[in-house]
């Protein structure tokens, strides 16, 4: 189905066009990045609604490039921070230095000051650090010196995770975590796409390298805030909203979890099936959307009981039972 | 004591039709009544009261729940429109009645052919054989009775469940076109209900029919395993038949899509190719059916 309809085909001309410039960015991304097709749709998810993503995976399978990649595509910009037990609040908003010359404080804008943020391993810095960007994700503003400044209408924060290492980290409280829209699971490739990733490097084009990949800008600024415009016109069935309440509201009478998902998580999860329905070359959506958002939007907005985590269950095989039980409209 | 007991029957009987005849047809509520309607010949001059109060009566009669109690009465009168089955199995009955009114008929003819006289009265109690005759003949047309009897109370009740099938059925599409439930009803119901909503212009509806038809039938096939907690991708996907069913099958599924999820017309396939696509699918169905059997 994907295929027939990325092509973005007999759309309105509005969502039309949205759909297709999506459909090109992410022909643009996959020159750099091989397999990893759902994460890449996701992190288009991520940046049509205007929210921000947290990456858990092992390293080395390829998330900074991923941003980059994303960056060049619709030309935008983008930095990275990596996150350390020593990292300051200033390291990330900016700092005013004091300017010899003219007796004044001149503003050196930390790297916040970007459209797409890498932060990597994010429970590496202390929570008074982490803090400091939790201002920026949600006012798209940050105070220096009781100074408020504007960030980048885009700003978007692409945040990762280690999930094997723990010792010496601190991980984000639900609280900060209920403010990323979504969790992208990257695993590694297949094998397939392992042997074009090396074939590739062999080939002279390191997989590290986006300039070797040939990425080109397909969209500006203005035309991915005009696709963002065009998402609340995507088409929901009635059904459909309801399907997403009652497995969102599922998650609260779940025995295997502790706490479940708060209004947050159906806002993003209808917002985040929109955007996917979009990215696929869809004005409407369908149910495979909210599947496909369910354990991304809301595995990391739930809380699993004690006897579930003894018992050895995982987010996802609650999430999994939760969408078993719920009827799909048709 | 029959001269005794006949025309008290005679009395009961007018009283009742009197009673019958003098009840109200419909209950209409005490409200509707305009007060001044009995004294209207004694009222000479009353004419104008009278148009007031037809006046009030017409705006009593505006009110909402005169309006739905009209609506419910006028409903109620409405005959039941029945299903194909409900008339194959009443034509059914009705043969089954005539054969047997034919069968009694048939007795009579044989009886009266045969110049079989019945007995007379036994005259005294030593004519042993007249009197058994005649009670072997009594038997015989109680037998009658009661097996007309009988046949008759089936015919009722069964159109009585008839009755109740019709609603019965229709409750059941209107529950399973609510809630999606695809195998509450087999392919052929589907298409059927399909057809209905075509007929009546309601394509998307139409389309929807058929493609729960569709997965219907594809399950009964064992093509698919129908879940209630599956999105529709997941049965293409997972489809188990030849690579061109299945490239109908999602072709289908992506018209259902469009025209039940994106609330448009179906593009880039007609309604033939609709049809004739389903039908293709469905008669694998049968042929995989044929297979199993």
């Amino acid at each position: 189905m994907d295929e027939k309809m990325e092509s973005g085909e007999g759309l309105g001309s509005k969502l039309g066009a949205a759909a297709e410039a999506l459909v090109r960015v992410k022909s643009e991304m996959k020159k750099a990045i091989i397999g990893q097709d759902e994460a890449l749709d996701q992190m288009l998810v991520t940046l049509l609604c205007g929210g921000h993503a947290l990456f858990e995976g092992v390293p080395g399978t390829a998330k900074t490039l991923m941003v980059r990649a994303l960056a060049a595509a619709v030309s935008l910009d983008s930095k990275r921070i990596q996150f350390t037990p020593d990292l300051m609040p200033s390291d990330i908003t900016g700092t005013n230095v004091f300017n010899i010359s003219d007796s004044s404080f001149d503003l050196v804008k930390g790297p916040v000051f970007t459209d797409l943020l890498l932060a990597d391993e994010i429970n590496r810095a202390p929570a008074k650090t982490q803090s400091a960007l939790l201002e920026g994700m949600n006012e798209r503003q940050v105070t220096i010196d009781g100074k408020r400044h504007k960030l980048s209408g885009f700003f978007t924060v692409f945040a990762t995770q280690n999930p094997i290492e723990f010792e010496g980290t601190y991980p984000l409280p639900e609280a900060q975590l209920d403010r990323f829209l979504m969790k992208i699971k990257i695993d590694y490739p297949s094998q397939e796409a392992e042997r074009a990733i090396m074939m590739a490097v062999n080939e002279g084009r390191p997989s590290d390298r986006l300039e070797s990949s040939g990425i080109i800008p397909v969209m500006g600024p203005e035309d991915m805030a005009g696709v963002q415009a065009a998402l609340p016109s995507v088409r929901i069935e009635p059904g459909i909203m309801e399907y997403i309440l009652e497995v969102t509201r599922a998650t609260r009478n779940h025995e295997a979890i502790l706490v479940g998902a708060g209004p947050r998580g159906s806002i993003f999860l209808l917002q985040g099936a929109k955007a996917r329905a979009l990215v696929k070359g869809r004005d409407f959506v369908t149910p495979d959307d909210v599947v496909a958002m369910v354990a991304p939007v809301l595995g990391h907005r739930i809380t699993l009981s004690t006897e579930a985590e003894i018992r050895g269950s995982s987010t996802e095989e609650v999430m999994a039972a939760i969408l078993d039980k719920a009827e799909v409209p048709r | 004591m029959m001269g005794r007991i006949l025309p008290k029957v005679a009395l009961a009987l007018l009283l009742m039709m009197a009673v019958a005849q003098a009840a109200p047809q419909g209950q209409v509520p005490q409200e509707l009544v305009p007060q001044g309607q009995a004294s209207q010949g004694q009222a000479q001059g009353a004419d104008e009261n009278i148009s007031q109060k037809r006046q009030l009566l017409s705006e009593i009669l505006q009110r909402p729940v005169y309006q739905r109690w009209k609506l419910r009465q006028s409903q109620e009168a409405e005959p039941q429109e029945e299903s194909v089955i409900a008339q194959m199995a009443r034509s059914a009955l009705q043969s089954i009645w005539n054969g047997f009114k034919r069968i009694i008929k048939w007795i009579w003819k044989q009886i009266k052919r045969s110049n079989i006289s019945l007995p007379d009265l036994p005259s005294a109690p030593g004519n042993m054989l007249d009197f058994l005759k005649m009670g072997a003949w009594a038997a015989f047309a109680a037998l009658l009775v009661v097996a007309g009897l009988y046949l008759y109370g089936i015919r009722k009740k069964l159109r009585d469940n008839i009755r109740l099938a019709v609603v019965l059925s229709r409750e059941k599409v209107k529950d399973a076109l609510e809630n999606g439930q695809a195998l509450a009803l087999d392919a052929d119901g589907w298409m059927t209900e399909a057809d209905r909503m075509g007929a009546e212009g309601d394509f998307r509806a139409m389309y929807r029919a058929m493609y729960l038809g569709l997965l219907s039938g594809l399950h009964e096939s064992g093509r698919i395993d129908f879940r209630k907690n599956r999105t529709n991708w997941v049965y293409v996907n997972g489809y188990k038949g030849s690579l061109a069913d299945r490239a109908d099958f999602s072709a289908l599924t992506e018209t259902f899509d469009q025209v039940w999820y994106g609330l448009k017309p179906a593009e880039g396939v007609s309604l033939e190719e609709v049809k004739a696509m389903a039908g293709r699918l469905l008669s694998g169905r049968l042929m995989a059916g044929r297979g199993k059997a």
